[in-house]
């Protein structure tokens, strides 16, 4: 039986010494880049943070950059992983694609891979990607509950190949290699 | 006989009472009781009255001794002009005029311009991926002749990899694919095993294991 393809899209904003960047990378279910777009970090002037005040955040968030990304993307994946739970529902919105926040926990390993169980918070799962790892904590919103089994299932697939994790610290360190350049 | 008796005290009664009275009206002193003969009364009451004071004591204008205008004609209770002057003062008119046009200034907010994105798939796929040492997650650590497990680095596709470096300091494996896609095939995934070797001419070494076998 043929393997069913699919892509995972990493989505990172981040604010360092005030400025705004984010990027969005799409990999297919080895890890390798399809597509990977990046803003140019963007420093709010003295106006702009008066006449935005208390939005200016939220804005360069989603109006600017997330907005800017995902609009650029070509390759649309199959689903989008944050590292930051306030990101689930502008993505989701913006994509109209299911969207959720991963991170890593010191949990100790559950029964066997593909195991979800729900975690104490709202909307929180651990998920058990592989034999030989932690389980990582999944945050979903909306109907995205729903939708877990199905995305756990592409997740567990993707594990066999790659480290669900890996490819937010090659976001950052492609940051780190723009800045030099 | 009874109404001889009774006469009798009755006239004795009225002697009785001619001579008391001649006695005792005699000497009964009566006097008057007016208030005059009494000390006045003082009518005393709690009610305070604030006593002011002032604070500063009060100012009083001297002699303006700074200005001795001597000679000087008083015409008006107002400020003091000279008729010299008030010959030579002249007054100009003065336009104003508002413009019809106020210059307004914009300032561009072009903040969504300055975030604009820009493409760098080639430059990510240039990046090395990275593996982090799982070797504290396996169950039971596999035993090996001579040698002893140090870390363990999953998954990888080894007919795929161009060429990896091992980050002392972290622990992590770096690591490069090969990007032409057409020509190499991905083939089976892999674990990769650091070993430390005893009784051998080099410490370390490192095993390829398929991915499939248990560990």
């Amino acid at each position: 039986m043929a393997e069913k393809k699919f892509l995972l899209g990493y989505l990172i904003v981040e604010t360092k010494d005030n400025y705004f960047r984010g990027a969005a990378l799409v990999v297919d279910q080895r890890g390798i880049p399809v597509d990977f777009r990046y803003t140019e970090p963007v420093r709010p002037t003295k106006l702009e943070r008066i006449l935005y005040g208390g939005a200016l955040d939220i804005y360069l968030r989603e109006e600017v950059i997330l907005d800017n990304l995902l609009g650029a993307v070509e390759t649309k994946p199959s689903i989008w992983l944050v590292d930051n739970e306030d990101l689930i529902d502008p993505v989701q919105k913006i994509s109209k694609t299911m969207t959720l926040a991963i991170e890593s926990t010191s949990h100790a390993p559950l029964d066997h891979s593909g195991t979800c169980e729900p975690s104490a918070e709202e909307g929180g799962f651990l998920f058990q990607a592989d034999n030989i790892s932690a389980p990582l904590h999944l945050i979903v919103s909306g109907d995205g509950a729903a939708k877990i089994q199905q995305t756990t299932d592409m997740l567990t697939a993707a594990a066999a190949d790659m480290e669900i994790m890996e490819p937010f610290g090659r976001i950052s360190r492609a940051f780190e290699a723009v800045l030099d350049a | 006989m009874r109404k001889q008796s009774s006469h009798m005290a009755s006239a004795v009664l009225s002697e009785i009472k001619r001579k008391l009275s001649r006695l005792f009206l005699g000497r009964i002193v009566v006097r008057e009781l007016r208030d005059s003969a009494r000390e006045p009364i003082k009518i005393r009451t709690y009610f305070r009255k604030p006593e002011i004071k002032q604070l500063r004591t009060r100012s009083r204008v001297g002699a303006a001794l700074f200005m001795e205008w001597k000679n000087a004609k008083a015409k008006s209770a107002g400020p003091i002009l000279s008729d010299s002057f008030l010959r030579n003062f002249k007054v100009r008119s003065a336009n104003l005029t508002v413009p019809n046009t106020l210059g307004v200034k914009s300032c561009k907010l072009n903040i969504k311009a300055r975030a604009a994105h820009k493409s760098a798939l080639k430059r990510i796929g240039r990046a090395a991926i990275s593996r982090r040492n799982r070797m504290n997650f396996l169950k039971t650590i596999p035993k090996f002749e001579r040698s002893t497990l140090l870390a363990l680095y999953s998954p990888l596709f080894r007919d795929r990899v161009e060429k990896s470096k091992l980050d002392k300091a972290s622990g992590n494996l770096f690591f490069w694919y090969d990007n032409n896609h057409d020509r190499i095939k991905f083939g089976d995934r892999f674990h990769l095993l650091l070993l430390r070797v005893f009784d051998g001419k080099e410490p370390l070494r490192w095993v390829w294991l398929p991915a499939e076998k248990k560990l």
